[in-house]
């Protein structure tokens, strides 16, 4: 187990740091198990000129199981961003496959911010933030109401 | 017959072999019939058990407790019969429970004279049986059955069949109506996408696994059509983890967002060691899904019911515990559904007075000491003084009747809600009192085989009688059930002279129950077998008419 985890993830972040995405970066990746990339917000889109911090935290399940997201540092201002960093997107959850990648996370979420039209907070975000408290999102149970924001 | 085909017999009697080779060695290969008795002397009952414990890890479907419920045949029949039919067995073969009757025969001469008690009435079964049990280890063989079928009538795959299946509920006939009516559109709606070749032990040069990035090309590789690579590990840890998650109908791909199923045959291939898993899975959704089936309720039962016909409503499992099909709760007869509902919100709502007076001790009536009940028996002798009382009406014992029907009390000063709730209190204590002593009675059942084995050693008592012990026992948790649920029955039930009329069969029974269980806990020291029998018969001819009143109406 420890040896697939460890070799899939020295994999990605080689490939991650040798032929990044447009737009993704690592910033730290010493620790296998806990890496901060950052994304840009891409040009022409509301986001411009905006750099955000990830998180990723691999548990030994990864890839059978989803990593931990969310964003460190000010989020952005987004429907399905919560103000404490959780992000609702279903690939990271319900829909997580073992054949994505950090990488295919990271333009997810970038192409969520593209796609997005107006700044606005998700409606619950207060009770959503003040109800799971240091719960990690993964605990959370999600429902996703739209995919094409 | 040789020594070999002489053991081979008395293996496929159901004994263990061992035994069976010593008890053959020891009476020098002679008949078979002193060979049986041999080890009936020597090693007990147990042998039998013994070699059903080896074979089958699943004792619960063994076939002791099956025996349990077949009402004891008339002694006469088995007489004029059973001596036929046992030279014929031996030469052709036989189930193991003949091995039980093949005992009574060889004893038959001998008690002849002793015992010429017979029935009158066969004992009444108050549930005719009603349903198919299906053995735990026989669910999956049942539902791949199915699966074959409807696979092999509309040409697909089994996984596409299995797919079929649980869209339709597991009703093959309406499955087969829609699917002649419009293939297409039911393959659709099933959520059949695209199942169909798959490769595996493969290799693929110069991909990688999508998963743990291992290479290729060295024959570890397996696919389906939509080639998303994966080597046969992470296949193995993927499906663990979907099949433990409780999917095993349609587990999709591990590619991303990827519409292909998982066929069945691929994780035969991929990971045999997994297909286990899968198939108990299947099981399971097999029962759940249907509507016609239920799993048995009692702990650690794993069969399944299936109802003959829609209208049925109690189904009895081989286990012995009756079910109602549809609350699935166990069997509440008189009390219909809705009564039982009501009546377990009602415990629930008034549960802080109902845990006070459930509580297990009460005061002896005469001398105050604080009692415990540890038996079914509601016939109670106190320690100290011998004051003998009823548990339920805490009256004296001698002279005591009908304890059963809630009198009011003219006393005009207490208020209409304290009135109701005495009233609640009052059919409460006495369901809860069956309850509990169900629950005491029930750990009889258990112990009811031991009982015989320790008997059929020390005395000189007929194997049959002895046996008759567990039908005993039967009855009488049938008699505590059916009890039980009449206190619901009968606090719904409007005053007059049906209740009237019920709450006499009812007080009947319940006096003929009491006595029952009464003989039952003496049976490990004193085992009155006329007397039992006759309580016995008695108490399911009682039962019988309270049940055909019920339904028949009281009057009539």
């Amino acid at each position: 187990m420890a040896s697939r985890y460890a070799k899939r993830l020295q994999k990605e972040l080689l490939d991650l740091k040798s032929n990044p995405p447009f737009g993704v970066s690592v910033m730290e990746g010493e620790n296998l198990d806990k890496w901060v990339i950052a994304i840009f917000g891409a040009q022409d889109s509301i986001y411009e000129g905006e750099i955000f911090n990830l998180q990723f935290k691999f548990s030994p399940g990864y890839p059978l199981e989803s990593p931990e997201v969310i964003f460190i540092g000010p989020p952005p201002i987004h429907p399905h961003i919560y103000s404490n960093g959780h992000i609702c997107l279903s690939i990271l959850y319900d829909n997580w496959s073992p054949a994505l990648t950090v990488s295919s996370v990271c333009l997810s979420i970038l192409s969520m911010l593209s796609s997005c039209t107006e700044k606005t907070r998700p409606i619950d975000d207060l009770k959503y933030v003040s109800r799971v408290q240091g719960k990690s999102p993964k605990d959370v149970r999600w429902s996703f109401h739209d995919d094409s924001v | 017959m040789d020594k070999d085909s002489k053991l081979a017999t008395l293996v496929e009697y159901g004994y263990d072999p061992v035994v069976a080779q010593v008890a053959l060695e020891q009476t020098s290969y002679g008949d078979l019939n002193v060979a049986i008795d041999y080890i009936y002397k020597n090693f007990g009952e147990g042998s039998l058990d013994k070699k059903e414990v080896i074979t089958e890890p699943t004792p619960l479907t063994s076939q002791p407790t099956q025996q349990l419920n077949t009402p004891t045949k008339p002694k006469r029949q088995i007489s004029t019969s059973s001596s036929k039919r046992l030279k014929s067995s031996i030469t052709v073969s036989a189930g193991s429970d003949d091995c039980y009757e093949d005992q009574e025969d060889s004893e038959e001469e001998y008690y002849q004279d002793v015992d010429d008690y017979e029935f009158d009435i066969a004992l009444v079964d108050a549930f005719p049986k009603a349903n198919t049990v299906i053995q735990s280890k026989d669910i999956i063989n049942t539902a791949l059955a199915e699966i074959n079928n409807i696979s092999s009538i509309t040409e697909t795959t089994p996984s596409a069949a299995t797919l079929l299946l649980c869209y339709f509920q597991w009703n093959p006939n309406k499955l087969l109506e829609r699917y002649y009516e419009d293939p297409e559109r039911v393959v659709s709606a099933a959520g059949i996408k695209k199942i169909d070749q798959f490769f595996t032990k493969t290799s693929v040069p110069g991909q990688m696994c999508s998963v743990c990035a291992d290479d290729l090309d060295s024959n570890n590789c397996s696919y389906l059509s939509c080639k998303h690579y994966s080597c046969d590990d992470c296949w193995n840890q993927y499906l663990l983890i979907k099949l433990l998650e409780g999917g095993a109908t349609s587990i999709p791909c591990m590619g991303v967002k990827c519409p292909s199923v998982i066929p069945d045959e691929f994780i035969h291939k991929v990971a045999p060691n997994l297909y286990n898993k899968y198939l108990e899975r299947l099981a399971q959704t097999y029962v759940d899904q249907n509507p016609n089936m239920r799993w048995c309720p009692a702990v650690g039962c794993g069969n399944a019911l299936k109802a003959d016909s829609q209208s049925e409503s109690t189904a009895q499992c081989s286990c012995g515990f009756k079910i109602c099909f549809r609350c699935k709760q166990e069997s509440h007869f008189p009390a219909d559904c809705e009564q039982m509902k009501n009546w377990k919100k009602k415990c629930e709502d008034d549960s802080e007075t109902a845990n006070w007076i459930s509580s297990n001790t009460q005061d002896c009536p005469k001398c105050q000491s604080a009692i415990e009940k540890n038996g079914g028996c509601n016939h109670m002798t106190c320690i100290k003084c011998k004051h003998e009382f009823c548990w339920i009406c805490l009256g004296n014992w001698i002279g005591h009747s009908n304890c059963n029907s809630y009198k009011k009390e003219e006393n005009s000063n207490k208020s209409e809600l304290k009135k109701n709730l005495e009233r609640y209190l009052f059919y409460f204590h006495r369901y809860n009192t069956h309850e509990q002593s169900k629950k005491f009675e029930t750990k009889l059942r258990q112990t009811a085989i031991e009982t015989i084995v320790s008997f059929q050693n020390k005395t000189d008592k007929r194997w049959i009688d002895i046996k008759f012990v567990e039908t005993s026992t039967e009855i009488l948790i049938q008699c505590r059930r059916t009890l039980k649920y009449t206190y619901v029955y009968g606090y719904y039930m409007g005053e007059g002279t049906e209740k009237n009329l019920f709450e006499y069969l009812q007080n009947d029974l319940e006096k003929t129950t009491e006595q029952l269980s009464f003989l039952l806990s003496q049976a490990n020291s004193d085992l009155k077998i006329f007397d039992l029998k006759e309580m016995t018969n008695l108490a399911s001819v009682k039962l019988k008419h309270l049940l055909e009143g019920v339904e028949e109406g009281f009057i009539n």
